[in-house]
């Protein structure tokens, strides 16, 4: 325990300041923060009457003095903070009670959901808690958060530019998740993993309401428990909290039978509800906790138990497949990104990620496809990596608890890598090899897995997040060691209670019937007590086995997984449409959406027809007819996306007919698209994007809340003949104007076009651009007369 | 949630997404009520608002708070007002996740979802203001329209002022970010006058829009439907 622990069975916080501060006149739309730097007085004040009452920790004045909510008041964040540890340290002169520097929200949200990045907020946490520390405060407490993201970039600021304890508190709803949808399993990982000295629930609701959530969180984690209610609800228009002091401390009473032993106000309470709760708490004693132990991956939204089978999606790994190395290689995020969704779709519960290629920096690429995943994906991610610094950059970048693949038995990987695991709070996969390679018998393979197991616990890393791998051996080269693996599995799960890992489809190389193979070895292994498959799970021939494995384990429940799996399954075919001449029946296709029908039409065509002519001749015109039906009003957009989207399955078999045979990829060139500084509506850019790329133009797609340097260099680096921005808000046009600004200083000759629901022809002329779109089709018939 | 948002108003949603009519195939058809229904699982809609009495010094400004309500237009649209609300809403960041999700793999499905979000969050304005008016007209008050930071000159960064003064980020997971765009993105500020003699006028009119010039509704002699109830 740390020093706050003050050998007290119970620990009272303080109540509101704000609640405290408007008592005593203060303005709507004044700055509390701020009154530390003009009215010292008051502050203290309102500080002592809480220790009077009986608050064991005074919380700073400081919940709304990030960088970014001071931002224009003419105050520092630091300025601020120093003051006001200052002032609850004055205030408490003389007594045992402790100062705990307040951290709430930023105010602006972190990507994906908004703007600031992680980095970008982890700086501005650090600049507070290096405030508060050098200001002599006893410990932080980060309260009130929505995002565990933002919460995460919070616990690594103190943790890693102070040495103080960390209380860590989120704001529930009724429906047990955050705004942000955050859930308390996922909250309770996390800052579990990442090592906080207490973690709880704070605001948002009284204690009533919070009551259920507290006892969920109660049953996921060993940490002393936190709660900080509000005085009830608020009504709606006058904000009156509903509950007064008595009824407060009686319902705070509860939570002893919880376990929870450090409890105290949020809104709407003052020192009388303090006084009144610790009068309420005399005589109590805490319950002790029974938390459920086992491991679990998550992220904020989606909790994954490892409690029975649950399968990692092997497929975001470029090991073997050149169309995933070349999509890395160009930073093609969007193709990366489809491997992790066709996955979650077809059932995964995990995701490997693996992007190591020997002329790649690996950190890098590994922390940009984490955060693009997480961006679409609530699946938990496993960090497939043997460099330590990818690892690190990965779990770093993670939002929720990870696993990591892999450590093995050589004591300097175990070394290097283990303590990262434990700093992020990750579970870690070790393989039953050493630096003297893989051992041929399942009794050695198990003396690794103890090994592993051993160092791990010396580390601080709970057993049940160490998964063993004992390795899948090509059983066509090897025949002995398919059963020696099985047994090696049977060890590690019964001696060792560990859950197990093996990657599946290695069993088959070089054998007929591979899904033969695969599935029955990986039916066996379930049976030894395999956990964790790492498959692909788009085949659907695995995922199947799973699903009957599960049944007949009695993992899923009345079977009620596997008969919903099996439903409905034979659906008939829709009846062929009316034959028609090849040309006709892709523009048929194309004009409908059809995807199917237009890669099959393209592929009938291209036993006749070369690639490039069906793209001039057919696919381009027809395009054409779509975007003129469009114009006309006759279709509306999403009807024209629709055809552009079963056009671009046309591109892809035109292109993978052209790349097999060696020629130069077909591109009628380069067009660079952002949605500017400032902005992240960008679903306009992404329109103009799937259109443009119909057309057979290359799109270096920048995304959203782009800087301007990066599209002039974009725009440089890849010679791109277009630029093309977006920009919704009539705020975020200065952005744009002054992105224009930049691409012509630069002196690359390229054309700009613009868009955007507040702009309009004369001011995109007044800003310097040379085009205006109106909407995707027109962007496209710019592009033409750029780019032919 | 039910009571503030029933259901999408197909026909609103179609004219976010530029329908003007023409046939709908069926098969689109089929998608926009899967999209619909994806919307409404994840809306989570979510409001503040306070009633302000107006004090009309050299600025406008709301009584006991540090807050001005600057420019013209909103002068305008609180003559004969003695009080305001201020009022923020938002479908909540689910639908935000579902938006984002769709335009990394179905781009067609991304805008029917953003259609209907759109008309979601309008239908949730539509039914607070009509409970504001049902309640305020007992007490013999009427109300303006809804007046949104954006129209006319009240600046779009006014946006941050209104979410600090309702503590929206704390109290609905609302925020305006640097550029006063709201986050999560399906969301609505706005402003209604409260008085006795409150006028029967246009107020959220084509006139009173920031697009005003841009707007390609109005260029067909059409509207985006946001106007003044009778």
């Amino acid at each position: 325990m740390g020093t706050w622990h003050l050998n007290k069975d119970f620990i009272f916080l303080d109540g509101a300041m704000g609640t405290m501060l408007q008592k005593l006149g203060m303005e709507l739309g004044e700055r509390p923060e701020l009154l530390c730097l003009t009215q010292e007085a008051k502050i203290t004040e309102i500080h002592r009457l809480y220790l009077e009452a009986g608050s064991d920790i005074l919380y700073t004045n400081t919940f709304g003095a990030s960088p970014y909510k001071l931002e224009g008041t003419g105050a520092a964040s630091e300025e601020v903070i120093s003051k006001a540890v200052e002032l609850a340290r004055r205030a408490c002169r003389g007594t045992k009670a402790l100062v705990a520097l307040d951290i709430g929200p930023i105010g602006a949200l972190l990507e994906p959901a908004g703007t600031l990045n992680f980095q970008d907020a982890y700086q501005m946490f650090r600049r507070q808690m290096a405030a508060g520390a050098a200001a002599g405060a006893n410990l932080i407490v980060i309260e009130t958060m929505a995002d565990l993201y933002e919460m995460k970039a919070a616990v690594l600021a103190a943790k890693e530019s102070t040495r103080l304890p960390v209380f860590a508190t989120m704001t529930f709803e009724e429906n047990r998740r955050t705004f942000s949808g955050c859930s308390v399993s996922a909250m309770a990982a996390v800052l579990e993993g990442l090592g906080v000295d207490a973690m709880g629930i704070n605001c948002s609701l009284g204690p009533h309401e919070i009551y259920p959530i507290a006892r969920e969180l109660s049953g996921y984690t060993s940490l002393p428990l936190i709660v900080k209610a509000n005085a009830g609800l608020p009504d709606p228009v006058t904000g009156e909290y509903a509950i007064l002091p008595e009824e407060f401390a009686r319902e705070m009473r509860r939570y002893a039978e919880l376990g929870v032993t450090i409890v105290g106000g949020c809104c709407g309470t003052t020192p009388e509800y303090i006084r009144k709760l610790k009068e309420a708490f005399a005589g109590a004693a805490p319950a002790a906790r029974q938390p459920v132990s086992g491991s679990i991956l998550c992220t904020p939204t989606r909790t994954v138990s490892i409690d029975g089978v649950r399968v990692i999606g092997e497929r975001i790994n470029p090991t073997g497949k050149p169309r995933f190395q070349q999509a890395l290689r160009e930073g093609d995020l969007n193709y990366i990104v489809s491997q992790g969704v066709s996955q979650a779709e077809a059932g995964a519960d995990i995701l490997d990620v693996n992007v190591g290629l020997p002329d790649i920096d690996e950190p890098k690429v590994m922390e940009t496809v984490v955060k693009s995943l997480q961006s679409v994906l609530d699946l938990p991610l496993q960090i497939d990596s043997s460099d330590p610094l990818a690892i690190e950059a990965g779990l770093r970048a993670c939002n929720g608890k990870a696993a990591v693949n892999s450590v093995n038995g050589d004591r300097k990987v175990l070394g290097k890598v283990l303590p990262i695991v434990k700093k992020y709070g990750a579970a870690v996969v070790g393989l039953t090899l050493d630096e003297k390679g893989i051992p041929a018998t399942a009794e050695e393979r198990f003396a690794i897995a103890e090994r592993i197991l051993a160092e791990a616990l010396r580390h601080g890393i709970r057993k049940e997040d160490v998964y063993i791998d004992c390795l899948t051996m090509t059983v066509s080269a090897r025949q002995a060691d398919a059963a020696e693996t099985l047994r090696a599995v049977s060890m590690v799960r019964e001696k060792l209670g560990l859950h197990t890992v093996l990657g599946v489809s290695n069993i088959s190389f070089g054998l007929p019937r591979r899904e033969l193979i695969n599935r029955s070895f990986l039916t066996l292994a379930m049976g030894r007590g395999l956990t964790l498959p790492i498959l692909n799970p788009n085949s659907r021939e695995m995922m199947d086995t799973v699903a009957a494995f599960r049944l007949l384990s009695g993992e899923d429940k009345d079977s009620k997984e596997y008969i919903a799996r099996f439903s409905g399954s034979e659906t008939v075919q829709a009846a062929p449409e009316e034959a028609l001449a090849p040309g006709e029946s892709l523009e048929y296709a194309i004009s409908r959406g059809l995807k199917d029908e237009t890669r099959q039409a393209v592929k009938s065509l291209l036993s006749s027809t070369d690639g490039l002519t069906i793209v001039n001749e057919h696919l381009i015109p027809a395009l054409d007819r779509v975007g003129d039906r469009f114009e006309r009003g006759e279709i509306f957009l999403p009807q024209l996306i629709h055809s552009a989207a079963a056009a671009q399955q046309a591109f892809e078999e035109i292109k993978t007919v052209l790349s097999k045979a060696g020629g130069a990829p077909m591109s009628k060139g380069k067009i660079v698209l952002a949605t500017v500084r400032g902005d992240i509506h960008d679903i306009g850019k992404n329109i103009v994007k799937i259109i443009l790329e119909n057309y057979g133009y290359k799109i270096i797609d920048l995304g959203r809340d782009v800087e301007p340097n990066l599209v002039a260099k974009t725009a440089i680096k890849e010679g791109a003949g277009l630029v093309g921005l977006s920009a919704l808000m009539t705020t975020t046009l200065k952005s744009m104007e002054e992105t224009i600004t930049i691409l012509r200083k630069s002196g690359h000759g390229c054309k700009i076009m613009v868009g955007g629901a507040v702009l309009t022809p004369e001011y995109a002329a007044r800003i310097g651009a040379d085009y205006y779109a109106k909407d995707a089709k027109q962007a496209a018939d710019i592009a033409k007369e750029v780019l032919g | 949630m039910g009571e503030l948002l029933p259901g999408i108003n197909r026909e609103e949603a179609l004219r976010y997404m530029g329908y003007r009519g023409g046939d709908l195939p069926e098969e689109l058809q089929t998608a926009l009520s899967e999209s619909e229904r994806e919307v409404l699982e994840a809306a989570e809609p979510r409001y503040r608002y306070a009633l302000f009495e107006l004090e009309r010094g050299s600025n406008l400004s709301l009584r006991g708070t540090r807050l001005l309500l600057p420019g013209e237009s909103i002068r305008k649209l609180l003559e004969g007002c003695d009080a305001c609300i201020l009022m923020a809403a938002t479908l909540g960041g689910a639908v935000d996740t579902l938006l984002r999700r769709a335009q990394a793999t179905d781009m067609r499905k991304a805008v029917l979802l953003d259609g209907c979000a759109s008309a979601a969050i309008e239908t949730v304005c539509d039914n607070l203001e009509t409970r504001f008016r049902a309640e305020w007209s007992e007490k013999e008050k009427h109300l303006t329209g809804r007046f949104s930071p954006g129209y006319g000159d009240l600046p779009v960064l006014w946006q941050q002022e209104l979410c600090r003064a309702l503590d929206t980020e704390r109290k609905i997971g609302l925020s305006a970010g640097p550029s006063g765009m709201l986050l999560p993105q399906k969301s609505v500020t706005a402003v209604l006058g409260v008085g006795t003699a409150v006028q029967k006028r246009q107020t959220r009119g084509c006139q009173t829009c920031a697009l005003f010039d841009s707007c390609s509704f109005r260029k067909e002699g059409k509207t985006c439907g946001n106007l003044a109830p009778e």
